[in-house]
């Protein structure tokens, strides 16, 4: 079990990742493409946060008695920034979403795109 | 066992939000994606990070696609099926990941670089040093309590660009230049009535007593829970961000049952823009004083005669500055993303 | 307070930037003096870190008073005081720039917001610059995306908004690319600092995973600094962007990515990597550097839009400072810095000078350049020595650089790349010939039934009609900075070539 849980995060983060770039990079919708951004940066969250996780310890909230295994808080300190990153980041592009659709009637890149062509 | 199912659980809900057309449902399974991660991390003992995402990843940002989406056309119109430059780069990422990832150290082992370098010092000393028993709290308030600084500047750039972009763009929508395509123009105005309606109606299906009860009922102890977990940061789990956010959803839900009008009758617009710079102020205020009383920037322990005491007054003070700036932040999006055009009439 | 400059050129404009809309409140037009004030202060700050930095070498402060690694630590040497000082001094000819230029671009109830934004993009872009903790390096660069998105969105034309939101989501990837490989350098070394990561770093260099950790912080900086091919974001943001935001962010935002490039490759690992790593990352990045340097001068010919060609020869310009980066030696890398410092002031300038036009004439095709050289001879003249920079001509400051990679390239063995600077040098020369041919030589539109081609001044003069002086002075001052470090090269030269034998130590 403790074997298999050694890598095991390593692979759902590279497969999060994965799924978060090909949805950012595949889907035509914005809304879609920032849900896959979305996936993509929580994915690395979750890189960091699974390396914060010791076998054994507790949580980084410091107890009387001694001897006591913690896990490792630095990484969750780190976190807790990239979360409002992400959040402050989805909040903009949002904005930019909902100003696209006043004035391109569409959030579909491929119209976008097309109407961009004729613009010029 | 749990352990191997949650992440796996994940990696459907990931798969699900990318595939399915239907733009709502995406949405609630990115929802359920970011309460699962939550509860992953929850898991993993790191709490604050996940009571953050609990309450960010999936409250203010399901509220901000659905506030998004009550706008704009629900479904997903891609037509390709697969997109292979996508799959290629997607998959070639992953594989120079997992390249990488082969001879990095395992997971949970005690002895990793990272639990065995710089840490130890920040678990034995962190309490002589700062008074602090959350360790997390300590290093974020105090040892990198200027990315923590940094990080209240990122949520208040959020707030100040999102006002930047659609305040009072309105009137002047039909300023911008280029040229307008008659079909999307035409279509427009209908289109954004009936969605009004539908956002009219998600936001106050019907005038129920109940519900205006209950909540105005809760507000005050949401309000409460929201100062305690500010303040409890130093003790254990919390602090300003999750604080602030509790903060500010009590008066989103407020505008959300009793409309936004009667929101900002309660909390102003003037109100809350001050309040976004405020926090930072306080933030950066406190950093500056502790440069008048002979510290270096950030330096609480000169802020009082007792080291301690002063630690203990620095944090607390940048936890509240944190807090006012994350919540006003957050009413600040929810109310320029949902605010109906002719409000500002 | 003198030691603690450090911080305080960070924190003045962050500070003024959160008080911003309170003191636009009072006053409309105090977000502006406020936006010029601290960034005059940042500029003056550096000039001061600099003078220091000659006499101690490298000056550190401790954020906190926390000894690092445990504490983020600021630190500063001959390197980033010059990147710092390019910064400011753009953020500052800017918001003087700006003035009027964004009262004519922007609505007015968005102005106190707009210059909040501004500071708070170049609080990042400098916090980026100054700082020794590689995470802090994240935060800082989130801060300046954001703030960059949304004013590339507030453009008047609604592609801006297109422009903005395909940098977003560019910008976003990178910037994660860069989170993942500073988890993995974490993970490996177990800390933050850079110079601590230095240090513990020469054991694993043989790893796949400090392999994979620079892979991804170089892809994730190269989608910042727009490197060929993940350059797509930039053309239409500079080219829909308000006129300074295109200036300001030509002139530093790509050079700061860059910068960082150079902190990663260079002193967090070292040349020792390159030799033992088991796949030449530096022969890929020059690969791309020379594929951006032709492609970005053939698409800049291209383009009938004189934004967008500006623009387009910024990705070229990229590929001068990436290929002096992979030479790996201190010649090139001085070229490379130089080009840092040239770059940023002739597209400085030519971005300024479309500004005007814009701000005059409204119009940014090459076409509508006609005749302007009559109307604005000043403004155009700053034009012309920015093109000529560009170009390379001998006696302006884009000489240089460009010498000191020729000689870069021969030094090292790799004479080839010498025709690659020659051949985008004259497709440099021919598409902005074509627009010095339309300033000066071809009358206005108006007057064409006067007389066609060339030199036909003595029938009727053109009322001449500069821009505002507060657009002109800026413009006309980066502009003559280009022929002043042309001719008195060896100033910066000094202080580049010394960052670069630190850097190679």
């Amino acid at each position: 079990m403790i074997e298999l849980l050694a890598k095991y995060n390593y692979w759902i983060v590279i497969i999060l990742m994965t799924l978060g770039l090909y949805g950012i990079m595949a889907s035509s919708n914005l809304v879609k493409k920032i849900i896959g951004l979305n996936i993509f940066q929580t994915a690395a969250l979750l890189f960091y946060v699974s390396m914060s996780k010791i076998e054994g310890g507790t949580a980084p909230v410091l107890l009387k008695q001694a001897n006591v295994l913690y896990d490792n808080p630095l990484p969750q300190v780190l976190m807790l920034t990239a979360i409002v990153v992400g959040v402050s980041i989805t909040a903009v592009a949002l904005g930019i979403v909902m100003l696209i659709y006043r004035h391109y009637g569409t959030i579909e890149e491929d119209l976008i795109l097309e109407m961009n062509k004729h613009n010029d | 066992m749990i352990d191997i199912a949650i992440p796996l659980f994940l990696v459907a809900c990931g798969l699900g939000a990318i595939l399915v057309k239907d733009l709502m449902s995406a949405i609630m399974i990115f929802c359920v994606y970011s309460l699962a991660m939550a509860i992953e991390w929850a898991r993993l003992n790191a709490v604050d990070v996940a009571i953050t995402e609990a309450s960010v990843g999936a409250g203010i940002s399901t509220v901000l696609f659905i506030a998004v989406l009550s706008r704009v056309r629900k479904r997903d119109e891609t037509k390709r099926k697969i997109h292979l430059p996508a799959l290629v780069v997607s998959i070639g990422m992953a594989a120079i990941l997992l390249y990488g990832s082969m001879d990095l150290p395992n997971l949970r082992d005690p002895n990793i670089p990272p639990s065995a370098h710089v840490v130890p010092k920040y678990l034995a000393d962190s309490y002589e040093e700062t008074g602090v028993v959350n360790v997390v709290a300590a290093i974020l308030a105090s040892y990198r309590g200027y990315d923590t600084l940094g990080e209240t500047v990122v949520v208040a750039t959020a707030g100040l660009c999102v006002i930047l972009l659609l305040r009072q763009v309105r009137g002047a929508a039909r300023k911008r230049t280029g040229k307008k395509d008659g079909v999307a123009y035409m279509k427009k105005p209908s289109q954004f009535k009936s969605n009004q309606r539908e956002l009219e109606e998600m936001m106050h299906p019907d005038n129920d007593v109940i519900r205006r009860t209950v909540v105005k009922f809760l507000i005050p102890f949401i309000q409460l829970f929201g100062l305690y977990v500010i303040a409890h940061g130093e003790l254990g789990p919390g602090g300003g961000f999750q604080g602030g956010v509790i903060l500010g959803v009590s008066v989103i839900v407020y505008s959300l049952v009793f409309t936004l009008k009667e929101g900002e009758k309660r909390m102003s617009v003037k109100m809350s823009d001050l309040l976004v710079s405020k926090g930072a102020l306080i933030y950066g205020g406190i950093g500056v004083a502790c440069l008048f009383l002979g510290g270096n920037y950030l330096q609480y322990n000169v802020l009082f005669g007792d080291p301690k005491l002063g630690s203990h007054l620095g944090i607390l003070g940048i936890e509240i500055g944190v807090g006012i700036t994350v919540a006003a932040v957050m009413i600040t999006l929810f109310n320029e993303t949902i605010r109906r055009d002719d409000d500002n009439d | 307070m003198i030691k603690h400059l450090p911080v305080l050129v960070i924190v003045i404009p962050m500070l003024a930037a959160v008080a911003t809309p309170i003191l636009g409140r009072i006053n409309r037009e105090l977000s502006w003096v406020v936006a010029a004030i601290s960034t005059f202060i940042c500029f003056i700050i550096s000039l001061s870190l600099l003078q220091t930095v000659m006499v101690e070498g490298r000056i550190t402060y401790w954020l906190g008073g926390w000894e690092p690694p445990w504490g983020i630590e600021y630190v500063i040497d001959y390197l980033n005081i010059f990147v710092l000082i390019i910064v400011t001094f753009m953020a500052f000819m800017g918001v003087m720039f700006g003035k009027k230029s964004i009262e004519s671009e922007i609505s007015e109830n968005r102005i106190t917001f707009f210059y909040a934004v501004y500071l708070l993009f170049v609080t990042g872009l400098m916090g980026m610059v100054v700082t020794g903790d590689i995470f802090n390096i994240y935060v800082f660069l989130e801060i300046t995306s954001i703030a960059g998105y949304a004013l590339i969105a507030v453009g008047k034309n609604r592609q801006a908004l297109w422009a903005s939101f395909k940098y977003l989501i560019m910008g976003s990837i990178g910037a994660t690319f860069f989170l993942i490989g500073i988890g993995y350098l974490y993970l490996i070394t177990g800390t933050l600092n850079i110079a601590d990561i230095a240090a513990r770093l020469p054991e694993l260099y043989q790893t796949k995973a400090a392999f994979t950790a620079l892979v991804f912080i170089a892809v994730g900086l190269s989608l910042k600094i727009a490197l060929f091919p993940l350059h797509t974001w930039l053309p239409n943001s500079y080219a829909f962007a308000p006129s300074m935001i295109s200036a300001v962010m030509a002139a530093t935002a790509t050079k700061v990515g860059a910068y960082v490039l150079i902190r990663v490759m260079f002193t967090v690992f070292t040349l020792e990597f390159f030799n033992v790593s088991p796949f030449n990352i530096a022969s890929a990045l020059m690969f791309f550097a020379v594929i951006a340097i032709l492609a970005g001068s053939i698409l800049a010919v291209a383009q009938t839009d004189i934004k967008k060609m500006l623009a387009y020869s910024s990705v070229g310009q990229i590929g001068y400072i990436a290929l002096g980066i992979s030479l790996m030696s201190v010649t090139g890398l001085t070229g490379s810095l130089m080009h840092l410092l040239n770059h940023a002031l002739m597209k400085g300038a030519l971005f300024l000078v479309v500004g005007i036009v814009v701000y005059k004439a409204g119009i940014t095709t090459i076409e509508g350049m006609r005749g302007m050289g009559k109307k604005m001879p000043l403004t155009m003249a700053a034009f012309t020595i920015g093109a000529l920079s560009m170009i390379g001509v001998p006696l302006t400051v884009g000489f240089v650089s460009k010498w000191y990679l020729a000689v870069a390239s021969i030094e090292v063995g790799m004479w080839y790349l010498v025709p690659v600077i020659l051949i985008s040098s004259l497709l440099t020369a021919v598409y902005f010939w074509r627009v010095i041919d339309n300033i000066w030589f071809k009358a206005a539109e108006g007057e064409e039934g006067h007389g066609h081609g060339h030199g036909h001044d003595e029938h009727h003069e053109v009322k001449v009609a500069e821009g505002p002086f507060s657009m002109v002075a800026p413009t006309i001052t980066v502009a003559l900075l280009c022929i002043v470090f042309g001719v008195l090269a060896y100033a910066p030269v000094s202080l580049a070539e010394k960052a670069a034998v630190i850097l190679l130590r």
